[in-house]
């Protein structure tokens, strides 16, 4: 499936990208990194996860690692980017940043934010 | 949190995983739940509230996005025939319209129910308080032994804060980013005779960096404001203080008033609901010049402190820090830290703390009646479908799909619960503000006032109206669409019919046993009052006035306990003595604490001519005097005729007397727990003991064992304690108490005459009659049992109705074979037996199954009950007869109708 130019990456979708963009891992881990990483401004209950992930799938930004990879538990899944999921975060992540620049320049971040 | 709690927790998930569609749930299911387990177990680490509030958020987005991945599948939105199946239903509705109104009624007590109660919580627990980064605040309480911990859920009892500890924790503690305290006290505002009484809070410096909140107008404290001497005192007032006394003025900065009898500049206006509280709200925030014997002031309790968390340091790694700092403080000070250590609150376990399990009872028997509702319109759709079988088959037979009809009859369903989800909405936003006004101000919880239908409650209440259209309608419809194209030959499809019967005697059941369940709640709670209602409180409080005086400091000095303060003793006297003369008062007494007065405030105590068995003495002072302890006791200041007037009987040895004066011995009167406690069978009477009371280590003579009086609550146990005389060691202010001679309240227009008279300076804080104070300790309970009761009286009658429509329903499926059994020769009074035996049968069930079910919410019930196990054999055989009753009559009612079959017209239509 190629990348949609219009951004279709919602804010959790991006967030799951950018959580399993170090290394593979099951929902709950996603869930806690999101959690720890915005300082909880930013939470992904399971039923909003799991329905983002599911989209992530079908899109095939992200997949299942072969079986046997959850580690003891084997009640649940690995979860890892695929390299369309990295392409389509990179994207997003590069619109996003020529938006902060364009904030930065009509001066709508203070100095510290802007660094 | 407890493991039987998280069980129920991880078995609710489960639960809310089915709401899910098949194949969704087959993917992703498991994992799910696990990941919403671990993320509450989680959230369990930070206390209660913390992990109900995770509950709430994972169980409104687990509905939430049900309901999504259902549109999703089924396409809903999407299929173009959705507007023909939406005015198909409304017409279906329109058809049985009775049948619509009572559901939808059914369903709209229900969800009121739960948002009232929601909205509670959440005003009440789950709304943040009002200081920014409320997380970071902790309260600091002294407390022995060093190294203990907080246990989120139980009352925070522990000893108040000395300056000189305070002062040590502000400056030696890392673990906070700033701290600082304050201490209760009541000031005179005014002059005589229109002089009031406020509350007042003297803070010390960091109290205001602590709690972050800047004043509406005018200014914070500054350094200077509490330098010791300044020009004028400054003083900051409440919102509430600001326009009820002051006008509202808003040129008030800078104007001064006056308090204790000396000019106090205002300074500032604090905005409306800063610093909530448990009991008491003050008025005022007044800067406690800090004086140079403050830092060395170990013996002056009385300290509240409160410290801001420095930025990502966690309670545990504070607490630490404390423990090793307290351990140095010993060491410095051996006498006065002796084994003392510090203890940590989180500020919302402090303000709110134990106020909110009534709440969780509360949300309980609401969410059980929801529940009972919802199985309720349950039964009631599975009886309407069955009506409509004849149809179902003929569609089915035409070719729709299954899932077509699923989502006809299911949208029948989801409309009656928006309508009642709506209507539940309003109800609340309307009667919130009423209900509020009914709660008795002596049952009313902190924060309360602000309980409102916001946009978090109202999304709730969306949330569980999907939850309600879930679970009283999905399984109807499935059961109903299980029709044979073949039925349709018969117009009849028996085979759809038999589930939904099967399917709405499993309601019934579970019906049966959830209202099983809310009775002997409702019974025990009851119980339990009637109980409380009933304890010998020891004293009698008939046609008894009290008054509660307050002898300023600024006209009878500072009070420090150490019993040479002959103003207040002249004081005293002299109203005693101007009463005592009155005819229309019967006796008079005075009191530092009355009878039934929360906190018991224990000292340790020292037995004369007893060696051995105590522990090392508490305070620098008794170790100076070397002395062991023996136990512990509260103090509590009488004046002479305290027992008589009160009709507490002197058993052994004498009262108080003329011979008992200052100078002469000390005396004291102990009650009959503490002779018990620390004499066994030996007489206390002719002992001595030495109290410690860290400033000073007075020895009483006990002359007499008065009988024992519930001085904190009626539900705890007596406790001991030492009387001493106001005489000999007056305390700072006392409750004038008095029994009326004739009219009532004659006594309490002597008082205040007697007081004006006396001296104008002594102010009556409040005044009362006994029994009604006495009332007043009981409003919780009562209201609590109320509602309690009355949820479950709304339950029964419910499952009554469900009883009916679940007969109703099986004779008119089961008609044409009865018209046969009639034909051949059975009589209407063996089908009307077979039938209530069926249903009592399926009630009993029902009543077994709620019985067991009471071990699960047993611990939730029990921290409510006085006197009474969650087993109380009366109150289950009580339950069991009122349903047995109820199911008798909902079951004989529409059965009788047999009595009118004519088997021969209905074997014509078979």
């Amino acid at each position: 499936m190629p990348i949609d130019d219009s951004d279709s990456l919602t804010n959790s979708m991006f967030e799951i990208l950018l959580a399993l963009a170090g290394e593979p891992k099951h929902g709950y881990a996603i869930m806690r990194e999101v959690e720890e990483e915005t300082e909880g401004r930013v939470q992904l209950p399971p039923g909003t996860l799991y329905r983002t992930i599911r989209n992530l799938i079908d899109l095939r930004y992200i997949e299942r690692t072969p079986e046997g990879s959850g580690g003891s538990d084997a009640r649940r899944n690995t979860y890892r980017l695929t390299p369309l999921g990295r392409k389509a975060a990179s994207l997003h992540a590069r619109r996003l940043a020529v938006l902060v620049s364009k904030a930065r320049d009509r001066k709508l971040l203070t100095p510290r934010e802007a660094l | 949190m407890s493991s039987p709690t998280h069980a129920t927790t991880v078995l609710l998930l489960r639960f809310l995983r089915w709401l899910f569609p098949p194949g969704f749930r087959a993917e992703y299911g498991e994992e799910m739940t696990v990941a919403a387990g671990e993320r509450l177990r989680l959230a369990g680490t930070n206390g209660r509230f913390a992990s109900f509030a995770c509950l709430v958020r994972i169980m409104s987005d687990l509905v939430a996005s049900a309901a999504l991945e259902w549109m999703r599948e089924t396409r809903l939105f999407l299929s173009g025939d959705i507007k023909a199946d939406f005015l198909y239903a409304l017409r279906a509705l329109q058809a049985r319209p009775n049948q619509a109104l009572f559901a939808v009624a059914l369903l709209t007590i229900g969800i009121t129910s739960v948002v009232v109660i929601a909205a509670a919580t959440d005003a009440v627990v789950l709304r943040p308080l009002p200081f920014p980064d409320a997380d970071r605040l902790v309260y600091l309480w002294e407390n022995k032994p060093r190294g203990q911990r907080y246990v989120p859920g139980t009352e925070s009892m522990y000893i108040s804060v000395r300056p000189a500890t305070m002062t040590a924790w502000r400056e030696g503690l890392r673990s906070f980013q700033s701290i600082g305290g304050f201490r209760w006290e009541s000031l005179v505002f005014g002059d005589q005779p229109n002089a009031q009484l406020v509350r007042a809070h003297a803070v010390s410096a960091g109290f205001f960096d602590t709690l972050q909140v800047a004043p509406q107008l005018g200014r914070r404290l500054s350094a200077a404001d509490f330098a010791p001497e300044t020009a004028t005192p400054v003083v900051l007032v409440s919102d509430d203080f600001w326009r009820s006394k002051l006008g509202g003025d808003r040129n008030v900065v800078g104007k001064t008033i006056r308090l204790a009898g000396q000019q106090h500049a205002v300074v500032g206006v604090m905005p409306a609901g800063f610093f909530p509280n448990k009991f008491d709200q003050p008025s005022i925030w007044r800067p406690h010049r800090t004086s140079a014997s403050d830092r060395h002031d170990r013996v002056s309790w009385g300290w509240t402190v409160i410290g801001r968390l420095a930025a990502g340091v966690s309670l545990e790694s504070a607490h630490q820090e404390l423990d090793q700092f307290s351990r140095s403080l010993e060491e410095a000070f051996p006498n006065d830290y002796a084994q003392m250590g510090g203890i940590l609150v989180p500020a919302v376990h402090e303000l709110i703390g134990a106020d909110a399990k009534p709440l969780q009872l509360l949300l309980a028997a609401v969410a059980l009646l929801l529940l009972i509702c919802c199985a309720n319109v349950a039964i009631l759709r599975a009886s309407s479908s069955l009506e409509r079988q004849a149809e179902m088959a003929v569609r089915c037979a035409l070719g729709a799909p299954r899932a077509r009809l699923i989502r006809q009859l299911f949208l029948e369903t989801f409309l009656l619960t928006a309508l009642a989800g709506a209507s539940s909405l309003l109800l609340a936003k309307y009667s919130i503000p009423q209900l509020i006004h009914v709660i008795p101000f002596e049952a009313r919880l902190p924060r309360i006032e602000e309980m409102t239908v916001d946009p978090r409650v109202g999304l709730f209440a969306i949330a569980i109206a999907g939850l309600c259209a879930f679970a009283s309608g999905l399984a109807p419809a499935l059961r109903a669409t299980q029709v044979n194209s073949q039925d349709v030959s018969r117009a009849r499809g028996t085979s759809a019919g038999a589930r939904s019967r099967e399917l709405s005697e499993f309601l019934l059941m579970g019906e049966v046993a959830l209202t099983a369940l809310l009775l002997v709640a409702g019974g025990l709670l009851l119980q339990s009052l009637a109980r409380l209602q009933r304890v010998e409180p020891g004293f009698r409080a008939d046609r008894v006035i009290a008054v509660r005086l307050n002898l300023p400091e600024y006209r009878f000095g500072p009070h420090d306990g150490s019993g040479d303060d002959g103003a207040r003793r002249r004081a005293y006297r002299a109203l005693l003595e101007s009463l005592a003369a009155n005819t229309s008062v019967e006796g008079v007494a005075l009191t530092a604490k009355l009878p039934l007065q929360h906190g018991y405030n224990p000292w340790s105590l020292h037995i004369h001519g007893r060696a051995g068995a105590g522990t090392a003495a508490s305070s620098s002072h008794s170790r100076r005097l070397g002395l062991e302890m023996h136990g512990i006791t509260a103090i509590q200041t009488v004046s002479a005729d305290f027992f008589r007037v009160l009709g507490i009987p002197v058993q052994e040895g004498r009262s108080f007397g003329p011979v008992d004066r200052p100078g002469t011995p000390l005396v004291a009167i102990v009650n009959r727990a503490f002779a018990r406690q620390h004499f066994g069978a030996e007489s206390a009477v002719g002992k001595s003991v030495t109290v410690d009371l860290t400033r000073w280590a007075p020895r009483f003579h006990i002359v007499g064992v008065a009988g024992d009086a519930r001085m904190n609550t009626l539900s705890e146990p007596p406790q001991p304690e030492l009387f001493v005389l106001m005489d000999q060691v007056p305390a700072a202010n006392a409750w004038m108490i008095a029994r009326d001679r004739g009219s009532a309240g004659a006594a309490l227009g002597a008082i205040r005459s007697a007081v004006s008279s006396v001296d104008p300076n002594i102010v009556i804080q409040e005044a009362g009659s006994m029994p009604e104070m006495i009332g007043a300790s009981l409003w919780r309970p009562r209201f609590l049992a109320l509602l309690v009761t009355l949820f479950s009286a709304f339950a029964a009658l419910i499952a009554a109705t469900g009883l009916f429509a679940a007969v109703s329903l099986n004779i008119t499926q089961r008609l044409p074979e009865m018209g046969v059994r009639l034909a051949l020769g059975a009589s209407a009074g063996t089908l009307i037996r077979a039938l209530v035996w069926r249903y009592t049968r399926l009630s009993l069930f029902g009543l077994a199954a709620g019985l067991v079910s009471l071990i699960a919410i047993r611990p939730l019930i029990e921290q409510h009950l006085y006197g009474v196990t969650a087993f109380h054999l009366p109150t289950v055989v009580t339950v069991v007869a009122v349903l047995g009753a109820v199911t008798l009559i909902a079951t004989l009612l529409p059965a009788w109708r047999t009595r009118r079959i004519d088997p021969i017209q209905l074997l014509r239509g078979f």
